[in-house]
């Protein structure tokens, strides 16, 4: 998290605060932190997966970094540079550099426009190319995210999921990007197409030279695409280390019942599922000290008090959590589980 | 087989529409005891949600019909049913829950309000008694503040919170057969381990049956007894929860299997089924999962394969295990 030079994106205390207004002179009576705090790093060709429930603030923190949405306070790097302190013709270029492949093919490619006219556009606006060149390019584009040539007159509406997401991918891939943000580019998917895209991901990250940032809602996709992982809740990470220290010895308790609540398509590993009382609270009122307190099953007097930091355990191990410190407790947790 | 409750032979539900007839189910079958739970999977459009209406006699027709098949509950065929003795059975003997509890919630009336007309519905009580039972039945789903969230509108509840409101109407008049269609898709992970938990435990309370629709192979796994596998709307394989997760037989089950991201696997290239999934318009000839079959033969390009018992209690539709379609 220190070496600044290696790092293709740093954010720094990101923080984005929503006004709530109220009353009948719209005074801006109380505000949603959506983000609260929110600093990590991505490497050239890495990715870092980015994952929690809804309402966590996870899809806030992606429009702040695609410089689609202000922030209220903290720093967005790229390459070096405050993507917030940028020209217009910065900002042109950094549009390039940053791309994004939603959720919901079916919402985020326009109906009206062809293969070609999607996959092309960008390449059009940023002068990359024009007529038969431009053609090629997209044909070569095509070909890369497994689509035959001939679907480059075709519309949206003909094809499959899967297929859509590959022609978002093609379109984000059409700029020449460093670094695209992936929005559960496989959640809607069919479970049977969903491996094909997170291999196709995977695929052009070695390719391109790509980095990721990769937000889900759950853990399990996650584990076979990203190189780190970062947790949030309510606005915070909570966690964040490699992939394979989340998946075998998670630190924070959220963490741990976020992976126990995962169902494993296999009947007889028999396990503690996790099952965590109430809901996410409202990010207009959190609750005092650690976020997560009253819903914990590890829950202290000290967790009500203070606001736990994250702090590095050692080995790039970051984790915001008070009872990490207590001897024993790393035993407990590092099975994925056990009883209230 | 001791304690049927319900079994559903050889079912077919076409809709007749401009572009063609949609084979939506083509050749489902199953059946559920007593108490048990079964599973049926399979991925967007292959059936699953046709069969759950077709049960429960929801079919709008036209353009949708049942062309064939029996649906049999406790022993009487409800093909056979009149429109006024099917809503004696549905809500009182089988209860449905749906995907999506926004939709199937009235957004004008006060959740309390929506409780107690299905209470008053199927239960002979006043409404002064209704109103007692809804705050009653919120407790029973762990709805924090029960008397405070009755008065509210379901936009202002969380989904969580929505299928716990559904899960209670369906459960208020204790039915034999719950039938919840994706119920916890819509959820977060950690809501959706809440609302498993409940389930199971008003399945055990109550002794009620669960037809479980999902794509989600986790889920199944961990709570089916038995799981039925549909693709393109045939069922493909039939068997109990162990033997068809450790013993798949179908391809299309074992390509699933391969290929779900899951938690417990280090693997670092996920194992792919190639090809995309048919629409009920555009099926292809012979088995229908031949064109992503990795063990496919010639004779499954030209003839449909039946479904047959390959070991004790296990069916499977594939010709790799008919004899009729060797040479």
């Amino acid at each position: 998290m220190v070496e600044t030079n290696e790092n293709l994106m740093q954010v720094k205390d990101l923080k984005k605060y929503f006004p709530l207004r109220g009353g009948f002179l719209s005074r801006a009576a109380e505000e949603i932190r959506a983000v609260d705090g929110v600093s990590f790093s991505i490497k050239p060709m890495e990715t870092l997966g980015l994952v929690g429930e809804s309402g966590s603030g996870k899809s806030t923190v992606a429009r702040a970094i695609l410089r689609l949405s202000s922030i209220t306070d903290g720093q967005v790097l790229f390459e070096g540079g405050d993507i917030f302190k940028l020209n217009r013709e910065e900002l042109r270029k950094l549009r390039r550099r940053l791309q994004i492949i939603f959720q919901d093919p079916h919402a985020s490619l326009n109906p009206r426009m062809s293969v070609e006219e999607i996959v092309g556009e960008g390449i059009v606006i940023h002068r990359l190319a024009r007529g038969p060149e431009k053609t090629e390019k997209v044909v070569r584009l095509l070909e890369v995210v497994g689509l035959s040539a001939r679907y480059l007159r075709r519309y949206p509406h003909e094809f499959s999921g899967g297929e859509r997401q590959r022609i978002g991918i093609a379109r984000a891939l059409s700029v020449d990007p460093r670094l695209i943000v992936c929005d559960e580019p496989v959640s809607a998917l069919d479970v049977s197409i969903q491996a094909q895209i997170i291999n196709l991901l995977k695929d052009l990250q070695r390719m391109f030279g790509l980095s990721y940032l990769f937000i889900a809602h759950d853990l399990n996709v996650v584990r076979h695409i990203a190189h780190r992982v970062a947790v949030m809740y309510l606005g915070k990470i909570v966690e964040l280390t490699s992939r394979d220290r989340v998946y075998t010895s998670p630190q924070h308790p959220y963490t741990e019942a976020l992976l126990s609540a995962v169902p494993i398509p296999d009947p007889t590993v028999d396990r503690h599922r996790i099952v965590l009382k109430g809901e996410m609270p409202s990010p207009v009122n959190p609750p005092s000290g650690c976020y997560f307190h009253p819903r914990c099953p590890y829950a202290e007097p000290i967790c009500r008090q203070k606001s736990p930091e994250l702090k590095d355990l050692g080995r790039q191990h970051w984790v915001s959590c008070h009872l990490r410190k207590k001897a024993g407790y790393e035993t407990n947790s590092s099975k994925g589980g056990k009883n209230q | 087989m001791k304690d049927l409750l319900l079994e559903v032979k050889n079912l077919k539900t076409y809709f007749y529409t401009d572009e063609g007839v949609v084979r939506a189910v083509d050749g489902i079958g199953f059946k559920i005891r007593k108490g048990e739970t079964l599973g049926m999977i399979g991925e967007s459009g292959c059936g699953k949600s046709v069969s759950a209406f077709s049960i429960m006699r929801l079919i709008s027709e036209p353009p949708g019909r049942i062309i064939e098949g029996e649906i049999n509950f406790q022993g009487e065929n409800l093909r056979e049913k009149s429109e006024p003795e099917m809503r004696r059975i549905r809500g009182n003997k089988i209860a449905m829950v749906f995907q999506e509890p926004m939709t199937s919630l009235n957004p004008l009336l006060t959740i309390g309000d929506q409780i107690a007309e299905a209470i008053i519905l199927h239960q002979k009580v006043d409404r002064r008694e209704a109103q007692f039972r809804v705050v009653e039945m919120l407790e029973r789903v762990d709805m924090s503040s029960p008397g405070r969230r009755a008065r509210q509108y379901p936009h202002q509840l969380s989904g969580g919170m929505r299928q716990r409101v559904m899960i209670g109407m369906a459960l208020a008049c204790n039915p034999d057969l719950l039938i919840a269609d994706e119920p916890t898709t819509a959820l977060d992970v950690t809501v959706q381990a809440q609302i498993l938990e409940l389930m199971e435990r008003f399945k055990e309370e109550l002794e009620m049956a669960l037809l479980l629709i999902t794509h989600n192979l986790g889920v199944i796994a961990e709570v089916s007894d038995r799981v039925v596998l549909i693709y393109a709307g045939k069922t493909v394989e039939y068997a109990d929860t162990i033997s068809i997760f450790k013993h798949p037989r179908h391809p299309y089950m074992m390509g699933l299997l391969e290929s779900v991201p899951r938690l417990d696997d280090v693997g670092d290239e996920l194992k792919v089924i190639k090809g995309v999934v048919p629409t009920a318009l555009n099926l292809p000839g012979g088995c229908r999962f031949h064109p992503r079959c990795e063990k496919v033969m010639e004779v499954c390009k030209v003839r449909s394969p039946r479904i047959l018992e390959v070991e004790k209690n296990h069916w499977v539709r594939c010709w790799l295990y008919d004899s009729e379609g060797e040479g």
